[in-house]
């Protein structure tokens, strides 16, 4: 047993609890790592300013400059504030508000002093770093910010050990500083593994409130996806993007065509001669009876969608759907859309009934306003389109001559080139013959009208992606799509492709492998990522995200009433209280038996395994060491002790204490002479 | 507020009894949120309001991480204080004379239990200045620390508390001891103007000074070994000159004359000052290696010198308690 003795009065000045520089840099660090994610959210110049003011701390904590003063702060607070006033869109939003609490842990830098401020940075920190998940949800990003939290925990852990300087050697190595921080996040980490499933139960159990009051998130939507009107290059854009857009399970159908699955969402009926747009009217809720009529077709099939964000209210489903939800309003085009734009993912059921035929007429207001066209625009496509009108009498002539116009002379491209501005559909269709969904989609639509025949856009995803166990399909934004409907008196509104009619495999294969064709050499990033593997690679931790949006993102009351009463067998509070416990007592098991039994002893160093030896051949003549008792004194007590042999006890107190204390000279030495000394001893008794 | 506070001490006293050796265990710690605890836990209410506004599952789930971070720190800091031990070792030999006004210090070894690292551990008597406990790598650590002592008599020590903010400053695990001690505070010694001896044997003390040098040196009665530390003045140079040998005179007054220290030589004085004048006079007479002797109201100390008579005549000061009518 080894003693130190320490004087207080020496120790007064070490106690007072400042912060070191090492507080201050791993603080940093976990600031650092908790901004990282946000950065997209915010202006371009927090960062800069962020890095500044904690470069600027640390070269005051390292006395190198000197402290800025209460005039430089509040110019500093000044400028700052309103720089973010002017660059963000100033509106009344959780995301500004996100905004500001950075812009104050960032100017919280400098005024960096006390223990106090320290906490409040790193509580600051928690809660910023926990924010970021209202714009990233993903599973990557849940553990991100575990560990950001981790970190954060850190320096908590960190201040609470070492506030003050070491005692006695106050120069501690480098080295003894990183095993500490090694056994900090040791111990965190034992924390966090304890507290984890504590507080899925917390997060199984807890009955959830619906929101209390609404704020925003965004003021302003800035999310891919479909907008609400469709103007030459807005799919072609997202044709790129291969993030998810929405993912569908179906109940008890087995793989559908992908050349049916036209995922639609808006109807588009304006056209200005550059833009379809919706109806400037207001649109009709569907009548009752139609909803009957629709729901008494045969064929229907069941799934659920899950929608990612989008900012928008519009819906996406197969033609015809209807839905039961009341959150969802259905429209008289069977467009269905959320009653509030989406906040977040939305999740609703959907039942579709593909083979349902409208066999109601137009009125004659409705067929003026779907064969309305700008005048004076696109001459020669008009001009066709009367030739074709006198040509053919049937209107689905006209519909297979102009297919076959497309099917003979044109290309599908990603890159058709910029249109004319003036006459756009007339260079498209005489010119250039080159173009995507909404070129061909658009011209359709525009012939036709320019014919007399009803005629609108759809816009919505078409295709999507099996899961390798055909359970779920997903839908990305690459697979984003325009398409005709035509009104066929008899048949009510048909759909018509005219991409189809272009390039088939686009439609039958899915848009990702058929882009995958198209950009094949364009560039190595998007080859890459659409190489088999990598998609195989992409479709299983995709299938691994939809688990997780599923049944984590997307656990409600309903299911958590149902997985509760199953596991429990009921709700009772009783039951709950009792879950709980067992997995906190579970988790504190460990501490248990370290404390109780006690772990397997540490091996004692070689010193003090002989010390042992010899406090054993002294105990035999009641010579015990008292608590407290220096090795020193005790050898002095011993020697006094009139049956000893004195100079061999004394010899050993001074081989001991240097062995103890001077770490390395001739250690093996010093232990073979304690040893004969301690042999010494055992005999002269 | 005032007698909440003193039922506590009476409750405390009870409940953990002075002592000099302690093991902290579940009867004599204490836990409860700190301010900062009170804090992480307003921290994750936020985060649960967030995650509830915006039906956001995984904030939620943050926010019931933290509250069960908060729950096993309850157990974690009392894991870090148990099975702590203290033990006071404060040596209680006569080389440490403390008067009041001055500090005493206590010494403390701190033996922690055998698989935990213990870090971040306060100790302070309540109310002043407190070390963190560093093991290092070693299984006990020695400190000492200092208590202003303020009045006579057995040393009154304020609780030593024990305070652990482990593992992230949110629960503070604390536990107050008090430890049991033998250390006595004697009067501060104040100088007075009085005769150093009482009055009954000033007259002799007046005629021997008056007395020439010769007389005093035939006077010695003995000799005795000169020991190391004994004034220069007593040694029988002569007798070094004839023998070789250093031998120390003793004088017949060293061992007849009666040198009392009297509680009643100081009428009209107060109490208290007598204590201190007698202590002043007691430190004095030892200085010079005489003898003397001790009355005080109940207690009386015969005739005697060297470093155990004075250790008893301080603590008789030190202990010292009037009876109930004063006498003057």
């Amino acid at each position: 047993m080894v003693i130190t003795k320490t004087h207080s009065l020496a120790q007064k000045n070490m106690a007072t609890e400042t912060l070191l520089i090492k507080h201050i840099l791993l603080l940093m660090l976990a600031q650092c790592a908790a901004l990282l994610p946000l950065l997209e959210q915010l202006p371009w110049w927090m960062l800069l300013l962020c890095l500044t003011l904690f470069f600027t701390r640390i070269q005051i904590v390292k006395r190198k400059i000197l402290p800025i003063n209460q005039y430089i702060k509040f110019s500093l607070v000044l400028v700052t504030v309103s720089l973010l006033l002017i660059s963000s869109d100033s509106g009344y939003s959780l995301h500004s508000f996100v905004v500001l609490l950075v812009l104050t842990m960032c100017l919280k830098i400098i005024e960096l002093t006390s223990k106090r401020d320290y906490i409040l940075m790193v509580f600051l920190g928690c809660f910023i770093s926990a924010s970021q998940l209202l714009f990233a949800n993903s599973l990557i990003a849940f553990f991100y910010v575990i560990f950001c939290l981790l970190l954060l925990h850190v320096c908590l852990l960190q201040l609470c050990c070492e506030p003050h300087k070491p005692l006695l050697n106050a120069t501690v190595s480098i080295q003894q500083q990183s095993i500490n921080q090694w056994r900090y996040i040791k111990k965190l980490l034992l924390l966090f593994l304890q507290a984890l499933p504590i507080a899925v139960v917390f997060f199984l159990v807890i009955p959830k409130i619906g929101s209390l009051w609404q704020v925003p998130l965004h003021s302003k939507a800035a999310k891919t996806g479909m907008t609400d009107s469709l103007s030459a290059g807005d799919i072609a854009k997202l044709n790129q993007d291969n993030s998810a857009a929405m993912r569908i399970t179906f109940d008890n159908v087995g793989k559908i065509d992908n050349a049916q699955l036209y995922w639609r969402g808006l109807v588009l009926e304006d056209f200005d001669g550059k833009t379809w747009r919706r109806s400037a009217q207001r649109l009709a809720p569907i009548s009752a009876a139609k909803t009957s009529e629709i729901t008494s077709t045969n064929s229907r099939i069941n799934y659920q969608v899950m929608l990612e964000n989008t900012d928008q209210p519009w819906l996406y489903a197969l033609n015809t759907a209807t839905t039961s939800n009341s959150k969802i309003a259905q429209w008289q085009n069977y467009s269905l859309t959320k009653r509030e734009n989406l906040q977040n993912r939305f999740q609703y059921n959907v039942q579709s009934y593909p083979d349902y035929v409208d066999s109601s007429d137009l009125s004659a207001l409705e067929y003026q306003k779907l064969t309305a066209l700008p005048k004076n625009e696109n001459p020669k496509t008009r001009q066709y389109a009367v030739a074709l009108a006198q040509k053919f009498s049937d209107k689905q002539q006209i519909i297979d001559a102009i297919m076959q116009k497309f099917n003979e002379q044109f290309t599908y491209t990603l890159a058709p080139g910029r249109m004319s501005t003036t006459h756009g559909i007339d260079d498209f269709l005489f010119a250039k013959k080159r173009g995507y969904c909404e070129h061909f989609a658009s011209t359709t639509a525009f012939i036709l009208r320019a014919a007399g025949i009803p005629s609108r856009i759809a816009a919505g995803y078409q295709g999507g992606q099996w899961s390798s166990d055909n359970r779920y399909l997903l839908v990305t934004q690459a697979a984003a799509h325009a398409w005709v409907e035509v009104w066929l008196a008899g048949k009510g509104w048909v759909r018509l492709d005219p991409t189809a009619a272009v390039a088939p495999q686009r439609i039958e294969s899915g848009a990702s492998d058929y882009l995958a064709q198209l950009t094949q050499g364009s560039s190595l990033v998007s080859s890459l990522s659409q190489t088999s593997l990598m998609r195989q690679l992409r479709l299983r931790w995709d299938n691994v995200n939809y688990q997780w949006h599923r049944w984590v993102l997307g656990y409600d009351n309903k299911l958590q009433l149902a997985l509760v009463t199953r596991f429990l067998g009921g709700i009772d509070a009783w039951r709950i209280g009792l879950l709980l416990l067992s997995v906190l007592s579970l988790m504190l098991i460990p501490l248990f038996i370290k404390r109780v039994i006690g772990l397997p002893k540490k091996k004692e160093s070689d010193v003090i395994v002989r010390l042992r030896k010899l406090d054993k051949v002294l105990a035999k003549i009641d010579l015990a060491r008292e608590k407290g008792e220096t090795l020193n004194a005790f050898l002095q007590r011993a020697a006094e002790h009139s049956s000893i042999n004195k100079p061999a006890l004394m010899a050993i107190a001074a081989t001991a204490n240097q062995l103890l204390y001077d770490t390395d000279a001739g250690r093996s030495a010093c232990l073979h002479q304690l040893d004969t000394l301690i042999e010494q001893v055992k005999n002269s008794r | 507020m005032k007698w909440i506070a003193q039922y506590y001490q009476r409750w405390l006293q009870k409940r953990s009894p002075a002592n000099k050796h302690h093991t902290l265990k579940q009867s004599n710690v204490y836990i409860f949120p700190s301010r900062l605890g009170g804090c992480y836990l307003l921290l994750s209410m936020l985060l649960w309001l967030l995650g509830t506004n915006y039906d956001n599952n995984l904030i939620l789930g943050v926010s019931y991480l933290f509250i069960s971070i908060f729950l096993l720190c309850i157990f974690h800091s009392y894991f870090n204080l148990q099975g702590l031990k203290v033990t006071n070792i404060t040596s209680e030999n006569a080389d440490s004379t403390v008067f009041v006004g001055d500090m005493a210090f206590i010494d403390l070894a701190f033996l922690r239990s055998n698989t935990n690292y213990q870090p971040a551990i306060k100790v302070a008597f309540k109310e002043l200045p407190g070390v963190y406990l560093d093991f290092a790598n070693q299984q006990s650590v020695e400190i000492s620390l200092g208590v202003e002592a303020l009045e006579r008599g057995q040393l009154l020590l304020p609780r030593l508390s024990i305070v652990s903010y482990y593992p992230l400053g949110i629960i503070r695990c604390w536990s107050e001891l008090s430890i049991a001690t033998q250390q006595l505070v004697f009067p501060l010694p104040v100088e007075n103007s009085l005769p150093l001896i009482s009055s009954g044997v000033a007259e002799g003390e007046n005629k021997k000074n008056l007395e020439s040098k010769e007389t005093q040196e035939q006077e010695y009665q003995s000799l005795q070994l000169y020991r190391a530390g004994e004034p220069l003045s007593k040694i029988a140079w002569k007798q070094y000159a004839r023998t070789q040998v250093l031998y120390t005179k003793t004088f017949a007054a060293d061992t007849g004359e009666n040198n009392q220290l009297s509680w009643y030589s100081y009428p009209d004085v107060e109490a208290e000052l007598r204590l201190q004048y007698l202590c002043y006079q007691a430190l004095e007479l030892h200085a010079q290696q005489r003898a003397f002797s001790l009355e005080l109201v109940n207690t009386t100390i015969t005739q005697g010198n060297g470093d155990g008579h004075l250790q008893r005549v301080l603590s008789a000061l030190a202990l010292y308690k009037a009876p109930f009518e004063s006498i003057k």
